[in-house]
C-alpha cells in the first residue's frame, strides 16, 4: 500500500453543527503536508479522527492500512494543541513513560535534546511555563521514529525564535520514511518546510497540491495562495461605513 | 503493558496519597506518645496549653481521618475521569495499549489504593492504641481465639478467604460501577457529569432488582432440586459444620455474593471498554 493515509467520505457533527464535510483524502510517505486553514476550519477534528480520540459520524480512516487502533498508535506520534502531563509527573517520567510504550522512542536523544533547551530531567512539568511545556511535548514527538508525525498548531502562541526552532526541530528529526502533517494558520512560517498543502474550510478540503506545482500556477507563495482563498472583508464600522481599507491601514488590503 | 500501566498510575497515586498514608499514623503516634505522658484523666491538672495541644491533636487526627476516606475516593474517581476523559487523555489514549488494559490497569490501582488506605487507618487506630494495655490484650485474645477455631474447624479457613475475596470484589464492583457510569456519561457533547451522576443512579437501582432476582432465581432453583440432590450437600454441610450447617449456608451464600459481584465487574468493565473504545469522545 503506497498511500499512509487514506481518508473517505469522512465527516463529523458535533452537536447539529457540520465539523467536517465528507473528506476524501490520500497522502504519501516521506512528505511534509501542511493542513492549512483559519480557526475553526476543521484541522483539529481531522487530526483526532486520526487518532482515533473521537468516532467519525460517516466515512473512514484508514492508517497504514488500519483504522485507529493499537497498530496505528504504535506508528503515530502525536502532538496534540494542548498540555496531556498529569499533574504529579516531572520530566524523567514522561521520558521513562515514552521509553516503556514505544519501541522507537529514542531516550537518549530526548535527554540530549532537554539538556540543550536547558530543561532539568527532575523538574515538575505542573511548575514549568507553558513555553517549556509544549517544548517538552515537541521532544516526546519527534524523539521517536515515527510513519507519521501529526503535528496539531506546534506553532501557535510561541514567540518568532521559539517558532524557529520548532519548526527547525521537526526538519531534521523526523524519520525520512515517514510523513509529517502539520496543522496551522501561521502560513508564512512553515511554507519553507512543506512539500504538499492540505487547505480546509469549514470542514471542507478545497485542494490538496504539492507546494510547487501550487507556486507555478498561482504565481505566488503559499501564504499569498491562501489569503486569497481565506480573504475576509474586515467590518467597516461606525467609522469607515465605505469599508475602505486604504482609510483603515493607510494602505494596501495586500499587506494585512 | 498492563503491568507497566498499572506502574504509572500507581506511582501518580503513591505521589498524591503518600502524605496521608504517611501522616495519618504519624498523627496517631504523636496522639499515643501524649496521651501516654498526659493520661485524659489527669488532663484537668495540666496547664491550659496542654489542653489545648490534646485538643488539637485529636482534631488533626480526626480531620486527617475523614480526608483520608474522602480523599481516596475522590483520587480514585478523578484518576480514570482526569486520565482518559480530560486533557490527559489524549496522552493515555494514544499509547499503543488496549482499551481494556487502560481500564484494567485503573481498576487494580484503584482497589490497592482502598485497601492501602484502610490498611492505614486500623494502622493508625491500633497505633493510637499503642499504649493502652488493655485493648492491645483483647486483640491479641481474639486473634488467638479465631487461630484455634481455625485449626480445629479448616472450613474457617476457607470461610474467612472467602470473606477477604468477597471484600475485595465488592470494592472493585464499586470502582467499576463508577467507571462505567463516566464512560457512558463522555459520550454526551455536554453536561458530561450530569449524565454520568444519572447512569451512576440509575446502574445502582438496575443492580438492586437484579441481587433481589439474582436470589429469588438460585432459592428457586435450590428449592427445585430433588432431594436426592439436596441430601448428600445437606450430609457435607452437617459434617464440616459445628452448628448444624450454618458454616455450610453461610460459605455458599458467600460464594453466590463473590459469583454477583464478579458478574458485575465482567459486566461494567464490557460497558466502559465499548463506550471508550467505540465512542471515545475527546471533544
Amino acid at each position: 500500500m503506497n498511500n499512509l493515509v487514506i481518508c473517505e467520505g469522512l465527516s463529523k457533527v458535533f452537536s447539529g453543527c457540520l465539523a467536517l464535510d465528507n473528506v476524501n483524502l490520500a497522502i504519501g510517505r516521506g512528505k511534509v503536508i501542511g493542513l492549512l486553514g483559519p480557526n475553526g476550519s476543521g484541522k483539529t477534528t481531522l487530526i483526532k479522527l486520526l487518532n482515533g480520540l473521537i468516532q467519525p459520524t460517516s466515512g473512514s480512516v484508514l492508517i497504514d492500512g488500519h483504522g485507529p487502533d493499537t497498530y496505528t498508535r504504535s506508528i503515530v506520534s502525536y502532538l496534540p494543541d494542548r498540555p496531556y502531563f498529569a499533574d504529579w509527573m516531572k520530566v524523567s517520567d514522561v521520558l521513562d513513560m515514552f521509553s516503556d510504550f514505544y519501541n522507537d522512542f529514542d531516550r537518549s536523544k530526548a535527554s540530549d535534546m532537554c539538556r540543550a533547551l536547558g530543561i532539568a530531567e527532575t523538574a515538575k512539568i505542573k511548575t514549568m511555563s507553558k513555553g517549556t511545556r509544549e517544548k517538552i511535548q515537541l521532544i516526546l514527538v519527534m524523539s521517536r521514529k515515527a510513519q507519521l508525525y501529526l503535528l496539531d498548531e506546534p506553532i501557535a502562541g510561541v514567540d518568532p525564535a521559539a517558532r524557529e526552532y520548532i519548526l527547525g526541530t521537526i526538519i531534521n528529526n523526523y524519520n525520512d520514511d515517514g510523513s509529517v502533517i502539520i496543522s496551522t494558520h501561521l502560513i508564512s512560517d512553515v511554507e519553507r518546510i512543506l512539500d504538499e498543502v492540505i487547505f480546509i474550510r469549514e470542514g471542507k478540503v478545497l485542494c490538496h497540491e504539492a507546494v510547487d506545482e501550487m507556486k507555478d500556477r498561482e504565481g505566488k507563495s503559499v501564504d499569498g495562495v491562501f489569503r486569497s482563498y481565506f480573504r475576509m472583508t474586515p467590518y467597516a464600522g461606525y467609522n469607515n461605513p465605505q469599508g475602505d481599507m486604504e482609510a483603515v491601514k493607510g494602505g494596501s488590503t495586500d499587506d494585512l | 503493558m498492563t503491568f507497566k500501566l498499572v506502574k504509572y498510575e500507581f506511582r501518580s497515586m503513591i505521589r498524591l496519597m503518600g502524605v496521608l498514608w504517611a501522616g495519618l499514623p504519624a498523627m496517631a503516634i504523636i496522639m499515643a506518645v501524649f496521651q501516654k505522658i498526659f493520661p485524659y484523666d489527669g488532663l484537668g491538672e495540666y496547664p491550659a496549653v496542654l489542653n489545648i495541644l490534646n485538643n488539637l491533636f485529636t482534631f488533626t487526627y480526626i480531620a486527617m481521618f475523614i480526608a483520608l476516606i474522602a480523599v481516596t475516593v475522590i483520587i480514585i474517581i478523578m484518576r480514570f475521569y482526569k486520565g482518559l476523559m480530560r486533557d490527559e487523555g489524549y496522552l493515555m489514549h494514544t499509547l499503543p495499549v488496549k482499551t481494556r488494559q487502560l481500564i484494567t490497569a485503573k481498576g487494580v490501582t484503584a482497589v490497592a489504593v482502598s485497601i492501602i488506605s484502610m490498611a492505614v487507618a486500623v494502622v493508625s487506630i491500633l497505633l493510637l492504641s499503642a499504649f493502652d494495655g488493655v485493648l492491645i490484650n483483647r486483640i491479641g485474645y481474639f486473634l488467638s481465639e479465631l487461630a484455634g477455631l481455625m485449626t480445629k474447624q479448616p472450613v474457617y479457613v476457607l470461610m474467612c478467604l472467602e470473606v477477604i475475596i468477597l471484600a475485595l470484589a465488592w470494592i472493585m464492583a464499586d470502582i467499576y460501577k463508577v467507571y462505567a457510569s463516566l464512560s457512558i456519561g463522555q459520550m454526551a457533547p455536554k453536561y458530561k457529569i450530569a449524565l454520568s451522576a444519572a447512569v451512576y443512579i440509575g446502574i445502582s437501582i438496575a443492580s438492586i432488582f437484579l441481587l433481589t432476582a439474582f436470589a429469588e432465581g438460585i432459592s428457586m432453583l435450590a428449592g427445585s432440586l430433588p432431594q436426592s440432590v439436596l441430601q448428600p450437600v445437606q450430609d457435607w454441610f452437617a459434617g464440616l459444620s459445628m452448628a448444624d450447617g450454618l458454616e455450610g449456608v453461610v460459605m455458599v451464600s458467600l460464594l453466590l455474593f463473590i459469583i454477583y459481584d464478579a458478574l458485575q465487574i465482567a459486566v461494567y468493565h464490557i460497558i466502559s471498554e465499548q463506550s471508550l473504545r467505540r465512542r471515545l469522545n475527546l471533544e
